[in-house]
Formats: structure tokens, sequence, C-alpha cells
């Protein structure tokens, strides 16, 4: 009997020790293969604006996928902790929280007007840094520099869009027809504003609401108004759906659209009745810019289809900015910032990326037109002067 | 322009009677608000979808594939969800939550599936161009629209009140327990009806996906429009509810030229509550059920 107590004495120490080294192994596991660099993203993944918010998905995916095939970051890999906010400012806030404070990470890479609105006073709060993906308005340009603006603002592409339909299409009446979004409004102000600056006269201004499919009394209001030239601030898709049905609705008048217009979404979803749209662009080429722009357009086609739109490229920046950070060793916030804020003449995928005071890269404006179904660039714009911008 | 819009009126509501018409016919039979209903839509476009599009099939082959899924969809529903729960004495309430339940759930499982980005069926662009006839703009596509859902509208009522089955189905709206005595057979009844209303808001999901396309969400809102449309009209049988539908889309387009498009819902919304609360006589006859 004692012999027996003695020998399940010692099975079960074996047993006990073989499990504590079991937890112990396990334990150890991550950090004998190097622990991973933590950012977070929280972007629109689902909801009516979902396909938006897949372009900077898409962008961040390829960006981890070039990283992984170079063996990461000296070993070390980077990991991206979603959170899907429906486009919702709300569900942002609970996001930026939960990716801060409870994961712990110190770089973000967001998108969407409301959005970044809603966390541009979090950020710089908490000091958490911020690459943004989509065009800033003029309101969040100045609002904070822990935040990021990676693709220039609403504030130029606005003023090229109101210059072209004034001076280049000699257009002295507008109709808007702009999203019921904080991209479309603050867009729609800025196009006014600078519209009006240069003698013109705004006839019709509609807000429709994002992901609506039915445009045609809309656009029926607008026309009879009878505008030289209808700007539209909307997303790519429902773009698409306004530019379609105004074919349909026999109307002639010249269309010129927003940065979000410039996607292969717009055309495949107007089809052939996006003839003749324009379409205000950044620098970004995919098909004549750099190499870089046409590597990153070439693998983005065969992953998804059609050409990238900047979002995407500049989600694809804002990793590999951060994946320069890390290989220097300055991924701790306040070297991270620094690191961040003297960006200068970074060649990356979306064009030369170099942070202005606030925080903006600087961004210069083309304009294509839809010939024979794809985009061909029309005109180019030289950056705008600080009064210009006024 | 007046012309324009309400044509463009006319062409929107077209679809919601097909809407209107599918849930109201089961609504007035078995007295359920199938909320549901408006997932049975997004199922049965996007299988059409996966159908013709991602497996390259057969238009025909698509369209009855995804009709028939609504139908099996619409008709599970009902016999294992909606029975079930009456059997057991639920109330209105109860099933109406479990009704939105089942909606999430598919909506989601939707959303798994094909993700959130809106889809479209193409068709020829000749049947999506625009025609000016006397001073109005419409495509061939809308005209074929407008000139569908009245043949299914004309069918349905022959249905309804030309033929046997449609006799039966009234007596069993006007008086369950009575039908049952007679000797109809509600169960199969209630399942016809659920096979009928689950094929007209296919029919719907199919109209919509060739022309505007529809995302996971597309379902619920022309569903939602369906219900108000039945509601407003039920007094009125079938027909009524048509109309009802019809003047909603008119309304819809006349109110987002009036004021904004931002106010659709509002606008719509605002019509029944406004139509409940006064209740015109000419509107709402005294309910038969």
């Amino acid at each position: 009997m004692g012999k027996t107590r003695k020998g399940s004495r010692v099975r079960f120490a074996i047993l006990g020790l073989a499990v504590a080294i079991g937890f112990f192994l396990t334990g150890m596991g991550p950090t004998w293969a190097q622990e991973s660099y933590r950012i977070g993203g929280t972007i629109p993944l689902t909801g009516k604006v979902a396909s938006f918010g897949a372009y900077t998905h898409r962008g961040v995916e390829m960006a981890l996928q070039d990283l992984a095939q170079k063996g990461w970051v000296k070993g070390r890999k980077i990991e991206v902790i979603w959170e899907d906010n429906e486009y919702e400012p709300r569900k942002a806030v609970s996001a930026f929280n939960k990716l801060a404070f409870m994961d712990k990470v110190n770089f973000l890479v967001i998108t969407g007007s409301p959005i970044v609105r809603a966390l541009v006073s979090l950020a710089e709060q908490n000091k958490i840094i911020q690459c943004y993906t989509s065009a800033s308005n003029d309101k969040v340009r100045t609002s904070g520099n822990y935040t990021f603006k990676m693709m220039g603002g609403q504030v130029t592409e606005s003023l090229a869009m109101a210059k072209f339909a004034k001076e280049n299409l000699k257009a002295n009446k507008a109709a808007l027809i702009t999203n019921d979004s904080e991209y479309g409004v603050a867009g729609a102000d800025l196009f006014e504003h600078y519209f009006k600056k240069m003698g013109g006269q705004i006839v019709a201004r509609e807000s429709v609401r994002p992901g609506e499919r039915e445009y045609s009394s809309v656009l029926t209001k607008v026309n009879a108004k009878e505008p030289e030239v209808i700007a539209i601030i909307q997303t790519s898709v429902d773009a698409g759906y306004t530019v379609k049905q105004s074919k349909r609705l026999g109307i002639k008048t010249k269309l010129v659209g927003a940065t979000a217009l410039y996607s292969s979404e717009t055309l495949e979803t107007a089809g052939g009745d996006a003839e003749g749209l324009y379409a205000v662009a950044y620098a970004f080429d995919p098909k004549i810019g750099t190499a870089a722009m046409k590597n990153f357009s070439d693998n983005y086609n065969k992953k998804y289809g059609g050409f990238p739109p900047i979002y995407a490229a500049a989600a694809y920046d804002s990793i590999m900015l951060y994946a320069k950070a890390a290989e220097q060793g300055q991924t701790s916030t306040d070297k991270l910032y620094t690191f961040m804020r003297n960006i200068k003449g970074y060649e990356g995928v979306s064009g030369t990326i170099t942070m202005d005071r606030y925080s903006e890269v600087s961004a210069s404006h083309r304009v294509l037109a839809v010939q024979q179904g794809d985009f061909k660039e029309v005109y180019r714009f030289d950056k705008f002067t600080e009064e210009e911008m006024q | 322009m007046i012309g324009q819009i309400l044509l463009n009126g006319i062409i929107a509501g077209s679809i919601y009677i097909l809407a209107a018409l599918s849930f109201g016919i089961i609504y007035t039979t078995t007295g359920i608000f199938h909320f549901a209903h408006g997932s049975v839509f997004t199922i049965g476009g996007f299988i059409f979808y996966q159908m013709a599009v991602i497996w390259k099939q057969p238009f025909l082959l698509s369209l009855i594939t995804g009709i028939l899924s609504a139908c099996i969809l619409g008709i599970c529903i009902e016999r294992f969800c909606y029975k079930p729960l009456q059997e057991l004495g639920a109330s209105q309430v109860q099933i109406f939550l479990t009704a939105i339940g089942i909606t999430i759930i598919l909506q989601n499982v939707a959303l798994l599936i094909w993700r959130a980005e809106p889809v479209v069926v193409p068709i020829s662009k000749e049947l999506l161009k625009g025609r000016q006839a006397g001073g109005l703009w419409i495509t061939y596509y809308q005209i074929m629209t407008i000139a569908a859902v009245a043949a299914l509208w004309g069918l349905l009522h022959l249905l309804m009140f030309k033929s046997k089955v449609g006799k039966a189905i009234r007596a069993f709206a006007a008086d369950p327990e009575t039908a049952d005595l007679m000797g109809i057979n509600t169960r199969t009844l209630r399942i016809l009806v659920f096979l009928i209303g689950s094929a007209m808001i296919a029919l719907a999901a199919v109209l919509q996906i060739m022309d505007l396309g529809m995302d996971t969400t597309t379902g619920l809102g022309i569903a939602l429009i369906g219900f108000i449309a039945a509601l407003i009209g039920t007094s009125w049988g079938l027909t009524g509810i048509a109309v009802a539908a019809l003047g909603l889309g008119i309304v819809e387009n006349i109110g987002m030229v009036i004021l904004s498009n931002q106010w659709k819902y509002v606008i719509l919304f605002g019509t029944i509550i406004f139509l409940l609360i006064v209740r015109p006589r000419f509107l709402f006859k005294p309910a038969s059920r």
C-alpha cells in the first residue's frame, strides 16, 4: 500500500511537472519566435460604405503580404488588429478605445471623414498615431498632428474641381449632388466657396443618402435648374449610379466628380454611360505613374481586379512607413511621431510623400476624363498656393 | 419635370407593388407579419446572382434557381418558425421578434457569403439606354418591369378570384377555423401562400438586381415599403395594396423633389403614421379579419 501511494505521488509529480513544462513552453512560445509588432485599424468592413473601407483593407493586406515575402521587419511580423466601425463615429470611438487601451497599439490606420472627425482629438489627447487614408477636409486638416493625412485633402480637391469647372469647362452655373456624409457635405461646402469666389453661381445642391441606388428624381430636380456643370461628390459606386441614371434621363450636362470617382468601380457601375465623365484625381496614376505605382497597380489587379484607387495606395504606404520606422527601432510613440512628422520625399506607391506642418501629405491634382471606357488625363494643376486655398 | 417625377414614381412603385402584394397575400391570409420577407428577397436575389454571374449558368436556370431558393426559404420559415410558435400560443409580438431574429441571421449569412459590396447581374446595354417619349425619359428595361409587374398583378388577381385555389385562400383568410372544418386543407394553403409570396418577392429581387443592383441590406428597405403599403391598402384587398404601393412610390419621389432625398424614409413613415392616425374612411374599411 505504502509503495503504491509513493508510486502514485511520483506519478502525480511527474504529471504536474510535465504540465508545468508544457505551460512554460507555451508561454515561451511567442518569445522564442519574436513577438509581432501590433498595430490597429478601424474601417467600415460592413455596412453601406463597406466597399469604400475595402480599399484601405486591401492596401494594408498587400503591404503585409509584401513585407512577409521580405521576411517582415528583421524577422518580426507586423500584425494588424482590425475593428469594424460600419462607418459610424460611435462605433469608431469604441474601436479606438479597444485598440488603444486594451490591445495597446500606438499606430492605427483609419478611413472615412466622420471617422477621422470622431477620432482626431482622441488620437491627439492619447498620443496615438493615426494614418488617415482618405481626403481630409479643412477642419480635420488643422485639428491634430497625430493624425497623418496620407493623401492630401478636400481643400485642394474641391478647389481643383471648381477651377476646372469654371476655367476649363467655362461653366458659370453649377449644381451639386453630394453624399449626405461628412465627406460629401465638406466637399460641397468647399466647392461652393471656391466656385462662388471665382464668380460662379450654384443653382442647385442636393444631398443624397450614401448607398442609395435610385437618383432619378434628384437628377430630374437638379437638371430642371439648367446647370452648366454638375459636380458629384459621392463614393465611387454611388457616383456610378448617379452617372448611369443621368444618361438615362437624357441629361447632357457635363459631370465633374471628386477623387472617389476615379476608380474602376465607378466605371463598372456606370458602364458605357460614364463616357465623358470628368474626375479630379491626385498625382497617383497606376497607369503612367512611377514603377512603384505600376507594380502596385498590377498586383492589386491580380488580387482584386480593376485598378487601385488612391485610398488603397495610401493605406499601403502607411504600413510601409511603419515598417520603415520599425527597422530603425522607432516604434515607441514619441519616436514614431517624430519619424512620421519628418517624412520628406519618401517615394511611396501613392506618390512622393512629404508631410506639411499639419501632418498632411502635400498633394497636387490632375483631371481625368472617361474616353473609350477608360480614364485619360486631360489636365494637370500645379500645386495650389496658400492664397488660392483661402 | 412633374411628368418625369410621376413616371419615376411609377417605376419605383412597380417594385414596391411586388413587395407589397407578396407580403400582403401572406399577411391577409395567415395574419403573420412576415418581417423576414426582406431576407427572402435578399437570398433569392443573391442566389440568382451567384448562378448567373459567378457560376455563369444560363439565365433561365439562374432565374428558376433564385426563385425556387426563395420559395424553399419562405416555406421553411413558415414550417419551422412561425407554425410551431403559433401552435405554442405565441403572441404576435413574439412571432415578430422571431422574424426580426431570422432577418438578422439571414442578412449576416448573406454578408459572410457575398460580402458587403453591391452586385449587379449585367444585361443588354440597349435595354438600359434612356429613350425619350413625349418629353419623358424611360428605358426599355423599365417598360418591361412595369409590364411584368402588371402581368403578375393580373395573374394574382385571376388566381385569387377566378380559381378554386383562390377561393379556398380567401375562405381561409376570412375564417381559418371554419375553412378547416369545411375540409379545406389549411396546412397546404399556408404553404401555398408562402410559396406565392416568396416567389413574388424573389421576382422583385431579380428585377432589382438586373437594373439598380443590390446589396445585403436592399431587401429590408424594399420589404419595409411593401409592409407599409400592405398595411395602408389591406382594407381594400390586394388591389388596395398594389395601389398603395404605387402611391408610395409616387409620394416618395415627389417628396424627394420638394424636400430632399434624405427625407425618403421620413416621408414614407410619416405618410403611414398620418394615415393610421387619421384613418380616412375611403382608405380604411372595417376589418373583415
